[in-house]
């Protein structure tokens, strides 16, 4: 139902339910506000939003009050605008401000460099958030200049033992928007009120730690921040962002959308990566682990050959050129491309095309190592995967080895959601995991007995535990299975029988950024020569069972873990420097964009590979453009096709690796949480 | 029933506890049955009988003696002069100078004083809260029976709206409106949750009642719950209030037993049950959507309004939250109609008030008083005048968000309409009575101390509003303010109470704008002349 | 806090009558105290673990009541008030005199384990102002030469 209301003079139509703020900001009219953040219910404490209301006695809070048919509500009244600047002035008693009203104000940013490296911020350009303050522009938008009050600075220690972001609640307005936005997202709060008064704080329970108190490091509480108290430790000293780019996780196979900040100054530089969408955070791995990533020591910037272990620096035509010799030396068979499901559609598309015309069979993928005899069955589970969105019409959700603790925890919020609708969530998970503790059934095998627990459940008979699952299965008329890396790499089949009982719908999710691309694009896992001559790695690492004469063509953004003897290594543009595409576990194309230029030499992965291709004159590698890769990929038929036995030489990756690496050996932070999980199991 | 001859009343508020009530009251029972006296003398333990000064306090009627403070080893002459004997027991009596409270209530029956209008204080002091059967026995319990059996729950909504009574807890609203909006509002269950948080210093009025008359908060309960058709009542008690919790558990489990709680009460096929939920130590869960909160489970942070608890209180169900002295009216008004109460009081303000006096007076206690009695009549007639050697001041109503009355306004009927008028606030009940040596920077001072510490501390305005008003004040107290600091002052008051969201924010700023309207030139002398007129504050070297 | 432990408080709090029902959750802090006589971060996490919320969502609650004490407490429990009544009538002197004997501020306990202290806002005893509790038990009209010689009363009791 429509609604109409004037809001300073103006005519507006508004929903039925809609708050004033919200009408008002659809119609383009600014009402200043700390406390209100998208997604989340009104909480109306920063009193910012205060309007004038035709016939009230009172000043009401724009973010707490509903619109109402022939309402007219003035925003910018004289009394208003006291009552705002009143409020502002105390909230300054509360939050150093010296970035606000220092006279040198205009100038400081390129006089003071130095002052930056410091750990604690009083209010000067020290602050993280400086110029991308939500308190600096509401004391700009309501023209404050200066201070009131003496600032009573409250002297806290900044909170820096934990990994990714640094908390300094000397600058926190106490908005709740990181309390309220943990709450919607996760099943608890890490961060909560503490104590009372004009003693009241942001924290957590005795001030542990959070990776104590089991935060999963999604960081939407820092993403919430409207100040610098929630602050990324890798970006904290860049400053704003010049522009902003968006893209797609490269880091699991959800695909969710990101928005890459960047830098300019110099080199262009990447130096956070935020969720698309407020509302639809990320995890870790997404959140914090760009920039670690490519400004990693580690990073391949050079085209480098090794001869017998000793190491030129050649170039490009010259490295290529050898690489060309080398597969040209080779006959059928000899020779070996393997890939990794970290790549682009346009590289796997392309090795794809290449591998056939020089072995005549297809790609060697590294993840079928990983998933051995279960492969056939992981493409069958991923061909009829889901998009997550479906599991907000479940009416009962099955989780199928998930542990949402780090990684993907932002799909806690679908559950999360799912049980306060009534849905039930059963989890299935021999270890202490996340959703253990809050589903409304855990289903608990001994170690080595999952796969006769699935097999019990699919059989329909059980006792206790198992016997309520069936039952609650049995009388479901939606269940959705969310079945997690774990599972798909141990018992792809148990899980595969169990769905086809159920008639479920499944949201498979492997830990691979593109595995769902790797089975549409190459065709077929053959049997190549037991010990190739050459050996082709697109994103993979190096086997250590491979002969050590063998000539390795290592194209990949950082460098090998394992010293190479005979071969060429290849810098290829890492995430955020390429364009190209991934398709999501659900099968949804989506895009990568390149943000920055690659490090170094680096080129994009299928330039490479063309240029490659050319030298040794095959046909049909002359791209000029990423896009005519993607296009005749798509137009290509889907293979779904991955059978035959793996060579007994391929190494298997692991499930959160980055182009054959683990992901924690760059970002530091990751391996922090990692020897917080073998710790506590 | 059996009758006595006599009845006698030991103290036993939790400091007449503390000071050998009990073993008190037994050692009366002992010698009451070795004189084999026990037919004829009932012995029972009641509330606070509303002096302090004299306790363990032990009444006997129906002579209306008074003695205090007794001792176990006085108790066999007690007994044996005034129950065996007859005779007033020489040298034990309290001292009569100092008449107060419920001891007033008894002399004015003699005709001594101006009359104390009992309502909700009818039977505290008289029964033993702990008997089920005292409380029938003084009509407890009819006005449930009435209502159930004779009226519809429109017709207790229609007597409660005709009484004209109005919330006691503060703000005076209209007990019959915010019953019938609960009555109309739609919802699968409601809840009649009785406010006995009772958080304003200097206020405990409420505790009396329940320690008292444990009862009657609990029948007022169930004909609120008939009438608005609610089937389940919280009590939130505050933590502190050890007696009067177990005095309602106990009253709880009696009315269970006599089929007062419970299914099907009175065959009247209307169910309803009572939870006591004990409070935790905050100021703010007095404020009934905090209040609310707290039984959820959470931090005391007042809610949003709108939606009302009216229409979506506790567990999002229409919520009845009623203070407990509101309560205590309920039943006499139904036993004796809305007339009746209408003709106590005044006419914008009918039924009686209770007071807690305290201060610089020479009796400090406990009155309940028709609506529409002054200051000055309460201080001279139940305070018994200002202390020797000392005058009026001002009067701090309500705890500490009541107002600050300067003597000129000592003579404002206090209702809720004359105190409206004048923009002062009547609170809860708190009269705290100072004379000229109570500094008015100093009071406003240890008032924001309250407001700072017990604000919620969720939104702006309160939080830093009421921390800043506290940094000032000391500061002047310090005898370092400036002018500056009285229009910061000025400022922060206006726009706390403006600003707030709920009722704690929106009087915290109430004490320094009567500071600044009635005591300017007190405050200014500390800033321009460097001096605490009253002598208190730091600066003039007495701390 | 391990597996075995939060069964053993889950049965403990079962036994003493608890459902797991959240709005439970400020009893089971009083429960709490009254067993354990403070809030530790063990009892934080136990009745987290019990209730299936987070520790910060019992801490919230705890830290907001004035009610929880989250250090051991003392021997001795010594309460000063200081509502408008008992300030009036000098509270603050008290509370400064706890402050220059025992050395201990609002909420600490004395190092040797004596005394635990807290200021409060109204301990209800207003017309018997200025009130000082020990132990449960009230000492009114109290000054600074009286309050010293309850507390040593009780240093040697």
């Amino acid at each position: 139902m429509s609604i109409s209301l004037s809001i300073n003079g103006q005519q507006l139509a508004a929903e039925a339910g809609q708050t004033v703020l919200l009408a008002a900001r659809a119609n383009g009219i600014y009402i200043p506000t700390l406390c209100d953040y998208p997604g989340l219910p009104p909480h109306g404490s920063c009193r910012l939003c205060i309007v004038q209301v035709k016939g009230r006695s009172i000043t009401p809070t724009a973010c707490t009050t509903l619109v109402e048919e022939g309402m007219v509500v003035e925003t910018d009244t004289p009394l208003v605008k006291e009552l705002r600047v009143e409020v502002l002035r105390m909230l300054l008693a509360e939050h150093p401000g010296t970035c606000l009203f220092c006279p040198e104000h205009d100038h400081c940013q390129e006089c003071m460099v130095t002052l930056r490296k410091t750990s604690v911020t009083t209010g000067c350009r020290t602050c993280p958030a400086d110029m991308q303050c939500q308190l600096q522009d509401v004391v700009d938008s309501i023209g404050l200049e200066s201070v009131a009050y003496p600032v009573r600075y409250r002297a806290l220690p900044v909170e820096r033992e934990d990994p990714f972001f640094d908390r300094d609640y000397n600058l926190c307005v106490l908005c709740s928007r990181c309390i309220r936005v943990c709450e919607s997202l996760h099943f608890n709060n890490i961060l909560a009120y503490v104590k009372r008064g004009s003693e009241t704080r942001v924290g957590t329970s005795f001030g542990k730690s959070h990776i104590e108190v089991g935060c999963s490091f999604c960081g939407a509480c820092v993403d919430a921040c409207p100040t610098g108290a929630l602050w990324d430790k890798t970006s904290r000293w860049d400053g704003k962002p010049d522009h902003t780019v968006s893209s797609t996780c490269p880091f699991c196979s959800l695909g969710c959308e990101v928005s890459l900040q960047i830098k300019t100054n110099g080199v262009d530089r990447i130096i956070s990566c935020y969720p698309a969408q407020v509302e639809k955070p990320l995890c870790v791995k997404g959140r914090f682990g760009v920039p670690e990533l490519l400004d990693h020591p580690g990073r391949l910037k050079t085209p480098i050959r090794i001869s017998q272990g000793e190491v030129t620096h050649p170039g490009w035509e010259e490295t290529l050129h050898l690489a060309s010799e080398k597969v040209a030396a080779c006959c059928p068979g000899e020779a070996a491309l393997v890939v990794s499901a970290n790549c682009t559609n346009e590289e796997l598309f392309l090795a794809d095309k290449l591998s056939r015309s020089l072995t005549g069979g297809g790609t060697i993928l590294d993840a079928a190592a990983r998933y051995g005899d279960g492969i056939e069955a992981v493409q069958r589970l991923l061909h009829t995967s889901q998009s997550p969105n479906i599991l907000e019409d479940a009416d009962l959700i099955l989780c199928l080895g998930m542990d949402l603790q780090y990684y993907q925890a932002n799909l806690e919020v679908f559950l999360k959601q799912a049980m306060e609708r009534g849905a039930t969530v059963i989890t299935l998970n021999e270890k202490e995991h996340v959703p253990g503790r809050y589903a409304s059934l855990w289903l608990q095998p001994g170690s080595g007995e999952v796969e006769t627990m699935l097999g019990r459940l699919a059989g329909g008979l059980g006792k206790r535990d198992v016997a309520d699952a069936i039952h609650a299965l049995k009388a479901s008329k939606n269940p959705v299975f969310l079945v997690g890396d774990d599972y798909l790499v141990r018992m792809a089949g148990a899980v595969e029988k169990l769905v086809t009982t159920y008639q479920a719908s499944v949201v498979a999710i492997p830990a691979e950024g593109n595995l769902y691309g790797a089975l549409r694009v190459a065709t077929a896992l053959t049997q190549p020569a037991t010990n190739p001559k050459v050996l082709y790695l697109l994103g993979t690492t190096v086997p250590k069972d491979i002969h050590p004469g063998t000539f390795i063509i290592y194209q990949n953004s950082h460098m090998p873990a394992v010293q190479i003897q005979n071969g060429v290594l290849l810098p290829m543009a890492a995430f955020g420097e390429t364009c190209g595409s991934v398709f999501d576990q659900a099968g949804k194309l989506r895009n990568l964009t390149a943000a920055v230029q690659p490090s170094g030499e680096g080129l994009p992965g299928w330039e490479i590979i063309c240029r490659l291709a050319r030298l040794l004159a095959i046909n049909g590698f002359d791209y000029v453009s990423v896009n005519e890769v993607t296009r005749d990929l798509v137009s290509a038929a889907p293979s779904w096709q991955m059978t035959g036995r793996v060579p007994g030489w391929l190494a298997a990756p692991g499930g959160h690796d980055y182009l054959g690496k683990p992901l924690a050996d760059m970002v530091a932070g990751l391996k922090q949480l990692n020897l917080q999980v073998q710790e506590g199991k | 029933m059996k009758t006595y001859r006599s009845l006698v009343l030991v103290s036993s508020d939790a400091r007449s506890l503390e000071l050998g009530a009990q073993q008190v009251f037994q050692k009366i029972q002992q010698e009451v049955n070795r004189l084999g006296l026990d037919e004829e003398v009932s012995v029972s333990m009641v509330g606070d009988v509303g002096r302090h000064d004299a306790i363990p306090m032990v009444i006997v009627y129906p002579e209306a003696a008074i003695y205090g403070p007794v001792k176990v080893e006085d108790v066999p002459f007690l007994v044996e002069e005034h129950l065996y004997k007859g005779r007033i027991a020489a040298g034990l009596q309290a001292s009569q100078r100092e008449l107060s409270g419920r001891i007033a209530w008894i002399s004015a029956r003699k005709g001594t004083l101006p009359a104390e209008k009992r309502v909700v204080l009818e039977r505290a002091g008289v029964i033993d809260p702990d008997n089920i059967e005292d409380y029938i026995l003084h009509d407890g319990y009819q006005a449930l029976g009435k209502t159930l059996s004779e009226m519809k729950p429109e017709d207790v909504l229609d007597i409660i709206k005709k009484s004209g009574l109005q919330g006691r807890g503060g703000a005076g609203f209209p007990t019959g409106m915010k019953w019938s909006f609960v009555a109309k509002a739609p919802g699968k269950k409601k809840y009649v949750v009785c406010n006995a948080d009772e958080s304003e210093p200097g206020t405990f009025k409420d505790r009396l009642i329940i320690e008292g008359d444990p009862h009657s908060i609990l029948e007022a309960m169930i004909i609120a719950g008939y009438a608005v058709g609610a089937t389940e009542g919280y009590i939130y008690v505050r933590g502190e209030y050890a007696l009067a919790q177990t005095r309602l558990r106990n009253a709880i489990q009696q009315a269970k037993e006599f089929g007062f709680l419970g299914n099907n009460i009175f065959d009247s096929g209307f169910d309803f049950d009572i939870h006591i939920h004990s409070g935790a130590g905050a100021y703010i869960c007095g404020e009934e959507t905090a209040l609310l909160e707290s039984i959820e489970g959470k931090r005391g942070e007042p809610r949003i309004r709108p939606p009302y608890p009216t229409t979506s209180g506790l567990w999002g169900m229409p919520t009845l939250v009623n203070n407990v002295e509101t309560l205590a009216n309920v039943p006499a008004i139904i036993q004796h109609g809305a007339e009746w109460y209408r003709s106590i009081g005044t006419p914008s303000s009918p039924g009686t008030k209770v007071y807690t006096i305290l201060g610089n007076v020479n009796v400090t206690g406990l009155i309940e008083v028709p609506m529409g009695i002054t200051l000055r009549e309460v201080i001279a007639i139940y305070g018994k005048g200002m202390k020797e050697g000392s005058s009026f001041k001002l009067a701090q109503t309500g705890g500490s968000s009541g107002s600050i009355i300067p003597a000129s306004l000592q003579d404002t009927p206090m209702d809720f309409d004359s105190f409206t008028k004048t923009g002062v606030a009547l609170g809860s009940g708190a009269l705290l009575i100072c004379d000229e040596e109570t500094c008015v920077v100093d009071l406003a001072k240890v008032l924001l101390q309250f407001f700072r510490v017990e604000s919620c501390g969720k939104c702006n305005p309160c939080r830093i509003g009421t921390e800043r008003s506290y940094t000032i004040l000391d500061s002047i107290s310090q005898g370092t303010g400036t002018l500056k600091d009285l229009e910061d002052l000025k400022m922060l008051s206006d726009k706390m109470t403006t600003l707030s969201n709920c009722g704690l924010g929106q009087t915290a700023g109430t004490p320094l704008r009567d500071v600044m309207n009635y005591f300017r030139a007190e405050v200014e002398a500390h800033i321009r002349l460097k001096v605490c007129p009253a002598g208190v504050c730091p600066m003039s070297g007495r701390h | 806090m391990t597996v075995e432990r939060l069964i053993q408080s889950r049965d403990e709090f079962w036994a003493a009558g608890f459902t797991g029902d959240l709005a439970e959750l400020i009893p089971l802090l009083q429960y709490y105290q009254e067993t354990h006589g403070y809030i530790s971060p063990e009892g934080v996490e136990a009745i987290a673990g019990f209730l299936g919320i987070s520790e910060a969502r019992v801490y919230t609650v705890a830290s907001f009541y004035a009610q929880f004490r989250f250090q051991k407490p003392g021997k001795n429990h010594v309460f000063v008030c200081l509502g408008t009544a008992c300030h009036v009538q000098g509270g603050v002197d008290l509370a400064n005199e706890i402050h220059e004997h025992l050395h201990i501020r609002n909420g600490e306990t004395t190092p040797d384990g004596q005394f635990d202290f807290k200021e409060v806002a109204c301990l209800g005893c207003c017309a018997q102002a200025a009130v000082v509790e020990v132990n449960g038990k009230i000492y009114a009209k109290m000054n600074r030469e009286k309050l010293r010689k309850v507390l040593k009363e009780h240093q040697h009791a």
